[in-house]
């Protein structure tokens, strides 16, 4: 049997770890675009701020590998994919071919068009390339402005802000982490962000890169302009799905696969950022350790492991404070009630949402005490008095 | 005597043996010596070595 893992991320690094475990005869193959081996993607943020180097985040050496019989390859970019042969081509003319195929190729940073942009100092992050390119362009800014307000956007502020940068963010929705947060949760966080000199522009409907030659600022559509030699864009993540789509797999925002994380073609499968599952592209390193562990053992053994979704992790840390949210924690009227207590001198958010007998719907809680608020409020039975437990 | 934490050197994530990790069958209680070599950081995907025990 030969299996042939495209995509060297989490979501393959796991399967191919698994496909050798379970078949130690078969022949287990390692594709990755990529020059440098697998490293932990989310310790990247540590590398932007000059916290940790490339090997601190590298788990495995090439040499661990060669010792668990995976053929790894790198600097190997799948270019071809044809279902047909069963094959695929690199970019150095290589083939491959396979009995089962599994397609890990990830996603990539999407980046919206700005006035001004692409230019050279515009970066998006998603690969160790990425950061050391942002980290070289840092070494010679001043001031930095990150577009968007989520989670990967506001640590990377933070990063270029540890590196001594002086960091502006611009979010286009009217408050931060607008998954997570209501506007005053948005707003303890904004303070937070204050703290470290980073400021917020929220709602902001456009902006420009300008400058001539080099980047020398952002300018919002309300007029106002930033500072900035480097500009930063987190606005979310494309699923590497052209490649198979013009192999003609089934693919909507990524590459559909059923509970057995089996593509539209029996020898394929998907999983991590490019696969979606039904409709949904999590976007985690846990669905995609999951995903590539369900896939793995189709590939071996067809039908022996189901996927049935992975339960988004409820704890956050952003900016060092730690974020806790379960349940429903933003109804939009209804029976629901909604009490909250937040200090934005501190930092610190706790929300509650009721059913009308008292039993807890959702609950968010950012800021010293976050973890423990959350286990508290873990529990079945009604709140009597919600004050109190707000405040602790 | 007390079960120690052990924290991920990469992203900062806390094993607490009396929660466990349940995304990965963990069981409350299982000290971090305890855990099988191919468990991993569930929100990084470190493996073990590259976690520290928490004084
Ligand atoms: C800075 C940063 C921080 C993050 N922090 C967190 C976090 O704290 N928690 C969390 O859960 N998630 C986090 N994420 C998201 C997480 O990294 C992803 O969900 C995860 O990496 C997905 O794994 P994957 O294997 O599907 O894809 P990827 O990790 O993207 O790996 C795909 C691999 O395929 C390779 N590839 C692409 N195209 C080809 C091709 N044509 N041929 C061969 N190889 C190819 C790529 O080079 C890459 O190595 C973070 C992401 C970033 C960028
Ligand atoms: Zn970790």
């Amino acid at each position: 049997m030969r299996f042939l893992v495209a995509g060297g991320g989490v979501a393959g690094v796991t399967a191919a770890q698994r496909l050798r475990t379970a078949a130690p005869n078969a022949a287990v193959t390692l594709l990755d675009a990529e020059s440098v081996p697998y490293y932990l993607r989310p310790g990247l943020i540590d590398v932007i701020a000059g916290r940790k180097t490339l090997s601190a985040i590298t788990p495995f050496s090439r040499g661990w590998f060669r010792d668990h019989e995976i053929d790894y390859r790198l600097a190997a970019s799948v270019t071809e994919l044809d279902l047909i042969r069963r094959g695929v081509k690199l970019d150095s003319g290589d083939r491959f071919t396979y009995d089962r195929l599994l397609l890990a190729l990830g996603a990539e940073a999407a980046c919206p068009r700005f006035p001004g942009a692409p230019r050279a100092e515009l970066f998006t992050l998603r690969s160790a390339l990425d950061a050391n390119e942002i980290v070289a362009r840092a070494a010679l800014s001043r001031h930095a402005v990150v577009v968007g307000g989520g989670w990967l956007g506001l640590e990377t502020a933070r990063a270029l802000q540890t590196r001594g940068l002086r960091v502006a963010v611009v979010e286009r929705e009217p408050r931060l982490l607008p998954r997570q947060l209501d506007d005053e949760g948005s707003a303890v966080l904004a303070s937070v962000l204050g703290r470290f000199g980073i400021a917020l522009h929220a709602g902001v409907a456009g902006l420009e890169l300008v400058g001539r030659g080099p980047l020398d600022s952002v300018v919002l559509s309300t007029g106002e302009r930033l500072p900035a030699e480097l500009a930063v864009v987190a606005a979310g993540i494309r699923c590497r799905s052209t490649l198979p789509a013009q192999a003609g797999l089934d693919v909507a925002r990524g590459v559909r696969v059923d509970a057995f994380v089996n593509t539209s073609d029996c020898s394929v499968f998907a999983a991590g950022d490019v696969a979606e599952w039904e409709g949904r592209v999590y976007g985690t390193v846990a669905a995609a350790r999951e995903q590539g562990m369900v896939a793995a053992a189709n590939m071996h053994e067809r039908g022996s492991a189901e996927y049935r979704g992975t339960i988004p992790s409820n704890r956050l840390k952003v900016l060092g404070v730690d974020l806790v949210c379960a349940g429903d924690t933003q109804p939009e009227g209804g029976p629901l009630t909604e009490h909250r207590f937040s200090d934005r001198e501190v930092g610190s958010y706790r929300k509650l949402v009721l059913y009308p007998d008292g039993r807890i719907a959702g609950s968010v809680a950012l800021g010293a005490g976050a973890v423990e608020f959350g286990a508290l409020v873990d529990r079945p039975e009604p709140v009597g008095d919600p004050e109190a437990l707000l405040l602790g | 005597m007390e079960m120690s934490k052990w924290e991920c050197t990469v992203c900062g994530w806390i094993y607490d043996p009396t929660v466990g990790d349940p995304t990965q069958g963990i069981q409350p209680g299982t000290p971090f010596d305890e855990l099988p070599e191919s468990w991993v950081c569930p929100e990084c995907g470190a493996p073990k070595d590259m976690f520290e025990e928490l004084g």
